[in-house]
């Protein structure tokens, strides 16, 4: 009676993988894509977090072969944009920096001056409005018998104030979006 | 108790901790009054009703808890907002914390309908109640005290008590503020001094001189140049 030896776990796993279909060359492409887009979210995010600077992020894209150099700066304009906020512009600047980085059609100081007028009617509107309310608020409680330089309404906690800011909110987050879309390269944009 | 026309004192008078309530009445629209400091719902330590002896003392005054429009917080401390909620829930009374403190309130649970800053408060349809709201932090960052001018009287909260003060080592609070805060508040006219708590003594101490005679107490006591 011959002896059969028992076949290690690793002898097993090697058998299974030779079983497998290989990748054809779409999905070897569909694989580069997704690890440069990838690559590509993860460079802009070091530029955002300022563990890279701008000539760090144009290099890295550099580094990227011929044919996969498009998807991973796209992802990292789109990523770069998407941190563009109309509640934050302190670091506008610098977002906008790494975008003229990647787009050379973008301009730092142009792009800026848009984006500013963009969040400045947000803010308008957003302070004219709250002013508006507060009005009707104040009018309000001097009707109830509550009145004086010392009280004022706490708008911020009320659910109409609330909703309201969502609503203004979401009408420019459409003209932010436009914006971001801008940023990116006629062919990427669509 | 009536303490002096439309002015009622609900002095504490559990073995727990919690706080005196005062209650300014018809002084808003339809007849509605002002509460200060509701106080604990029930007690921390023992359970005892605290809310329920709040409400019993208003009725047995005659008045009606259900019309209490407003309700002021003097400070954002448990054991005089934690009722507040009852009023604001279930009478849709209004709520009113100094600005400085309405986070706070927020994180225990409260939402205030009102902010409050130093300046006059007017109430009534007629304006008929002016009271003047005193940023006096010191105990609490953004503690007031309620002074009624035509009225003499000023609900001092938790920065003065009967030959004492409030504390000034629970978080946000100082000593240097608090000192600040006493000789301001000491300088007005008053004739009713309605304390926070009733530490040894009821905390409603009336008449020109013993309210002057407290202040001065204090003033030595917590070496308060004048």
């Amino acid at each position: 009676m011959g002896s059969q030896r028992a076949k290690t776990a690793f002898e097993l796993a090697m058998e299974k993988v030779a079983g497998m279909p290989k990748l054809n060359s779409e999905e070897i492409k569909e694989e580069h894509k997704k690890e440069s887009i990838a690559k590509g979210q993860a460079i802009a995010q070091n530029y955002l977090q300022n563990i890279h600077h701008k000539t760090d992020i144009q290099n890295e894209i550099a580094a990227f072969s011929p044919d996969q150099e498009g998807y991973g700066r796209k992802s990292a304009l789109e990523c770069l944009s998407q941190a563009l906020s109309l509640t934050n512009s302190q670091t506008s600047r610098h977002i906008l920096d790494g975008i003229a980085a990647l787009n050379p059609n973008v301009s730092t100081d142009a792009a800026l001056k848009r984006l500013n007028n963009i969040i400045d009617a947000f803010q308008k509107e957003l302070a004219a409005t709250y002013v508006s309310m507060e009005k009707i608020e104040v009018k309000r409680l001097k009707k109830e018998g509550i009145s004086g330089s010392a009280i004022k309404p706490n708008l911020k906690a009320q659910n109409s104030w609330q909703e309201k800011q969502a609503e203004l909110t979401a009408s420019h987050t459409d003209k932010l979006n436009n914006f971001q879309k801008s940023l990116l390269p006629p062919a990427m944009s669509g | 108790m009536q303490l002096a026309k439309n002015l009622y004192g609900y002095i504490w008078q559990g073995q727990d901790n919690n706080c005196n309530s005062y209650l300014i009445s018809n002084c808003l629209d339809q007849n509605r009054h002002l509460l200060i400091d509701p106080g604990h719902i029930k007690t921390k330590g023992t359970d005892e009703p605290a809310l329920e002896l709040l409400l019993k003392g208003i009725q047995n005054d005659g008045l009606d808890p259900g019309a209490i429009g407003l309700t002021l917080l003097t400070h954002c401390h448990p054991d005089h907002i934690e009722a507040a909620s009852f009023f604001q829930t279930r009478i849709n009374t209004k709520v009113a914390i100094h600005r400085a403190e309405a986070d706070i309130y927020q994180q225990m649970g409260g939402i205030a309908d009102l902010l409050l800053d130093e300046g006059d408060l007017k109430l009534g349809t007629q304006e008929s109640v002016l009271l003047d709201i005193i940023h006096s932090p010191g105990h609490s960052p953004g503690h007031i005290t309620i002074f009624w001018p035509k009225e003499k009287v000023l609900i001092a909260g938790d920065l003065i008590f009967y030959h004492s003060t409030g504390r000034t080592d629970l978080p946000g609070g100082s000593l240097a503020q608090m000192k600040q805060s006493i000789k301001r508040v000491s300088s007005l006219d008053v004739d009713w001094l309605l304390c926070g708590h009733p530490y040894g003594h009821p905390g409603v101490i009336q008449g020109r001189d013993e309210v002057k005679e407290n202040f001065q107490f204090l003033s030595h006591q917590m070496m308060i140049e004048p």
